[in-house]
């Protein structure tokens, strides 16, 4: 029997983020203070209306990349909600501070060429 | 070990992060109405694969290679433990094909690769006369010639000669020959060796009448005398004469071959302007930049010069320039290559081998793989795993091929020239390591890539659905391809033993012209210099009669005789003549003769045949006309092949008596067992006309009842009666002389021949396994067609006509490439043509009936299918 390979998740809207974005988003996530992962993921999920989902598989890696990196810091601290759960913490280091911006400029320049190729029109 | 602690930290942090993360996941979706266990789940679900995300956390981390790696190790030794007969029938083949390859590459090693132990030795070169025109291609070149070349020449920075010699070496202990050269003052500055005590020659020190000084050699200074430092400036006795010990030269230094003793060469002006006697070894240096070949023009055209200028003793006599290490080397090279080329073979078929069996092994682990690949395992990783076991096993081979490696050696020490043994024997060094280590993991590539790719490529779907039958497709078809290219090597082997083989038994069965059984030798040099006890005549001769009336008293002896050379030991020693009655010789052309003086029982003594007239006798003294008994090759030269007892002959040189016939003996061979004899002339010792100067004999033959070495004490003592300083050397049996002149092809057949069993061994197990395992696979085929009422008989003939449509291919395959192989070792062969039929033939059938051994047992196997189980089977 030949078999057509189709998860029932994957049938939905959802995109698949472009290499590279997912760190970029998680700099971006923490600029608003210290989160965990669940919350980071779910941030990204819910500002983004669940088009984007954050698969598990990427979200850590990416986050313990941008540890080594030394773009983000970690810390495990008791949730405000409820103090008997410890989470790991990250916050934006000064360094992802600066690598945010510049991610940000690089993505700005690159979607705008790809709109300028997209839409030629509307440019004018 | 403090990444391992920093490791265990961060591994701990991460999954208590995930467990954290993954509890709130579960706490929010029981907030949003599921029960517990719902909730629990459909975290996890959300999740994902948490191990798998673990390890791509990991892999952030920077260790996973190493630790994937080892992981793999792990697996694959969980893997051979499983399966013990798997990995002795994959490491025993590749253990001896490594160990085999590391031992001959030592022997590569220490023959042509190690350094000479010469400064630059790579612009050391040795020139020779080319003599030719009397069957000497490199010939010993004359004093004057010698100083004509080092004048006219402009590649050489300089050129030193030698004269190679013996010397009795007594007092400090028993008597001892030793090898020893008169050498040039320049011989080791040119080499670029000096003392390690005391000083080289001066220029003065290389003059006549200089005094007497030497320099001796490391071993000679450790073993006699004690390694004692004093030495230098101490005297030593050397033929009977004090020598001043100058210095002593650093270890492995033994040049020429074995010489332990170098004095001033010291010619004087009119040995120097001689152009008739050849006894010089010449040396030189190439000028940076000059090649061999530039020499060899120089040098040709010096020799040109010479031949105009002096006609009459260089008409037709050339020049020869030979890099260093190929003149000590010598016709070793081959025998090398050869048994390198084997050994090689043999690794190739091994690997060929394995990687048919680990084919095998792929297509039944295919479940396995696909069960990995559909559980997360990339490719990569997959092939990365495979890869992990071969090296894996040829790591294993290479350390069991050490053992192997080390047990060979000794016998090949005797592919080792003489020349180069002081200071160059094959051992287990760091360069053998390191060529082990290359081969094992070329090896663990070469039988491991072709495994890896076909299961990576496996279809994995269709393997989980077949549960793992046929899955791997492609691999029966390499398998086969494995198994002819076996069968060819094998039959370039056996092509090769069986040449090398019958060149042997050509060589050991080669009419000698003598009878070497039940023969003791020994060698009495006596001094003959002109201050020496025996510089008389009668002193010498009164030494020979001395000693043989002694042996041919001892019990047992049968007959004894002296001579100049015992055959095989010189092919020099040789005497222009003039035939009486023949017309003069134009310039260019000679005659010359191997020229030995002999006793009387001589020829019983070594078992020559008298083909005409008679041997000598005790009353053709000094004062009896001079006789003289020649060769065959001898009477075809110069008379035609007639009975030439009775007629005469003198030596060149214008005032030389004439000299009577009396008999005549068969050719032996002198130069080497493959060399037909030349023409002889034997002199009666006690006759001083032939028994001069070089000419005087030296070498002992005893034929004796019994095993000749029980003779030894006695002959000894026989020696010392007469002259208790006189030194003994080479004490063995004439089947032992013999047996060292066929040593490096006796090695090489004995190891190419092992080899090709070996190998004629692994590919018949491999067809064997091949169809052993194509029988297994298609048992339900089998079944159906004997269902359908095909005959035992004929299935088993189809399996049994698919091998030997494999074993035919291979050895179509095989025969051509041999047939270029073999014209490639032909300075190899001697009696035997490259393409000797016999040979060819053997080969052929003997692979022929292995490869029907190895299709009848599987065919047998399938004929004996029972159709109901086999059906039933699947």
């Amino acid at each position: 029997m030949a078999t057509e390979t189709m998860t029932p998740d994957e049938s939905s809207e959802r995109i698949q983020l472009l290499q590279g974005t997912l760190d970029m988003l998680i700099l971006r996530t923490l600029l608003f203070g210290p989160a965990h992962g669940h919350q980071i993921a779910k941030h990204i999920q819910r500002t983004t209306e669940e088009l984007l989902q954050v698969e598990h598989g990427s979200l850590y890696p990416a986050l313990h990349r941008l540890e080594r990196k030394k773009w983000i810091a970690a810390k495990w601290e008791p949730a405000a909600k409820d103090l008997k759960r410890e989470f790991k913490y990250y916050r934006l280091t000064p360094a992802g501070r600066k690598q945010l911006v510049a991610e940000e400029s690089k993505w700005k320049k690159l979607t705008g060429a790809v709109a300028r190729i997209m839409w030629p029109a509307e440019e004018g | 070990m403090r990444w391992f602690w920093q490791r265990k930290q961060l591994d701990e942090d991460l999954q208590r992060e995930l467990r954290a993360d993954l509890e709130l996941e579960a706490a929010e979706r029981q907030e949003s109405g599921m029960s517990p266990e719902e909730a629990r789940f459909a975290a996890l679900r959300a999740f994902g694969n948490t191990t798998l995300v673990e390890e791509d956390v990991r892999a952030g981390w920077g260790w996973a290679t190493v630790e994937r790696w080892m992981q793999d190790v792990r697996f694959a030794l969980r893997t051979f433990r499983k399966s013990p007969g798997f990995v002795a029938f994959a490491i025993i083949p590749l253990a001896l094909g490594l160990g085999a390859n590391a031992a001959i590459f030592s022997v590569v090693d220490s023959v042509l690769l190690r350094s000479l132990p010469f400064r630059d030795a790579g612009r050391l070169v040795e020139v020779w006369e080319d003599s030719s025109r009397i069957g000497f291609p490199r010939d010993t070149p004359a004093p004057a010639n010698f100083n004509d070349w080092k004048q006219r020449n402009r590649v050489f920075e300089d050129m030193a000669a030698l004269k190679g010699d013996l010397y009795a070496l007594t007092g400090d202990g028993p008597p001892q020959q030793v090898e020893g050269s008169p050498v040039t003052a320049n011989l080791f500055p040119l080499l670029g060796v000096s003392p390690i005590l005391g000083r080289g020659f001066t220029e003065a020190e290389d003059q006549p009448g200089a005094a007497r000084v030497v320099l001796i050699g490391y071993s000679l200074w450790q073993q006699r005398f004690g390694a004692d430092a004093s030495i230098v400036g101490r005297a030593i006795w050397l033929n009977n004469q004090k020598y001043q010990v100058l210095g002593v030269m650093p270890r492995g230094i033994a040049f020429p071959e074995q010489s332990q003793i170098w004095l001033p060469l010291a010619l004087s002006s009119q040995q120097m302007a001689s152009r008739r006697s050849h006894y010089l070894q010449v040396f030189a240096r190439l000028k940076p930049g000059v090649s061999i070949a530039d020499a060899q023009r120089e040098m040709s055209g010096v020799a040109a010069q010479l031949a105009h200028e002096y006609p009459v003793t260089n008409t037709n006599l050339g020049a020869v320039v030979v890099g260093l290490r190929d003149q000590l080397v010598g016709d070793i090279k081959m025998a090398l290559w050869a048994v390198a080329a084997g050994v090689g073979c043999v690794l190739l078929i091994a690997c060929a081998n394995l990687a048919g069996l680990l084919l095998a092994r792929a297509a039944g682990r295919g479940r396995e793989f696909a069960v990995r690949a559909a559980l997360g395992a990339g490719r990569a990783r997959l092939i990365g795993h495979t890869l992990v076991e071969s090296l894996l096993l040829s790591t294993i081979g290479g350390v069991l091929g050490l053992g192997v490696a080390a047990f060979i050696l000794p016998f090949l020490r005797r592919l080792v020239p003489n020349a180069l043994s002081t200071w160059s024997e094959p051992r287990i060094d760091l360069p053998l390591f390191g060529f082990l280590l290359l081969i094992s993991v070329v090896a663990a590539i070469l039988f491991g890539a072709l495994p890896a790719l076909v299961l990576s490529r496996a279809d994995l779907s269709n393997a989980l659905q077949q549960g793992g039958r046929a899955a791997i497709g492609g691999s029966t078809r390499m398998r086969k391809m494995l198994i002819v290219s076996e069968v060819a090597l094998a039959v370039v082997l056996l092509v090769g033993a069986g040449l090398l083989t019958k060149t042997l038994w050509a060589l050991a069965h080669v009419p000698m012209g003598f009878n070497p059984e039940g023969v003791m030798t020994l060698r009495t040099s006596l001094p003959v210099s002109s201050d020496s006890l025996y510089r008389n005549f009668t002193a010498r001769s009164d030494f020979y009669r001395g000693v043989l009336d002694r042996v041919e008293t001892i019990p047992g002896v049968i007959s004894a005789g002296y001579t100049t050379f015992l055959p095989l030991t010189n092919e020099g020693g040789t005497s222009g003549f003039l035939i009486e009655g023949a017309p003069p010789l134009p310039p260019g052309q000679f005659n010359e003769a191997n020229h030995r003086s002999v006793s009387a029982g001589y020829f019983e003594a070594i078992g020559m045949r008298l083909r005409s007239g008679r041997y000598f006798r005790d009353s053709d003294g000094p004062d009896a006309p001079t006789v003289v008994i020649v060769n065959e090759a001898m009477v075809r030269q110069n008379w035609g092949g007639q009975d030439p007892v009775g007629r005469r002959f003198k030596f060149s040189q214008p005032e030389a008596p004439w000299m009577t016939v009396i008999g005549v003996v068969d050719d032996v061979r002198q130069a080497g067992l493959e060399v037909n004899g030349r023409a002889e002339m034997y002199f009666h010792y006690k006759q001083p006309v032939g028994s001069y100067g070089y000419f005087t004999p030296r070498d002992l033959a005893v034929r004796v009842k019994g095993d000749p070495l029980s003779y030894t004490k006695a002959l000894e003592a026989a020696v010392w009666e007469v002259d208790r300083t006189q030194p003994i050397a080479d004490v063995m049996p004439m089947q032992q002389l013999i047996a060292g002149k066929l040593a490096s092809r006796d090695i090489a057949v004995k190891l190419i021949g092992a080899f090709a069993g070996l190998a004629l061994l692994l590919a018949a197990l491999g067809l064997y396994g091949l169809l052993a395992y194509a029988v297994l696979q298609r048992r339900r085929e089998i079944g159906v067609r004997m269902a359908l009422g095909a005959r035992p008989s004929q299935v088993s003939t189809d399996i049994l006509r698919e091998g030997l449509h494999l074993v035919g291919s291979g050895l179509v395959l095989g025969i051509a490439t041999s047939w270029f192989v073999m014209r490639a070792l032909k300075t190899l062969l001697f009696g035997v043509d490259s393409t000797d039929g016999w040979v060819l033939a053997g080969s052929v059938l003997v692979l022929l009936a292995v490869g029907l051994i190895a299709s009848y047992l599987p065919a047998n196997r399938a004929a004996g299918i029972d159709p109901m189980t086999a059906l039933r089977y699947e």
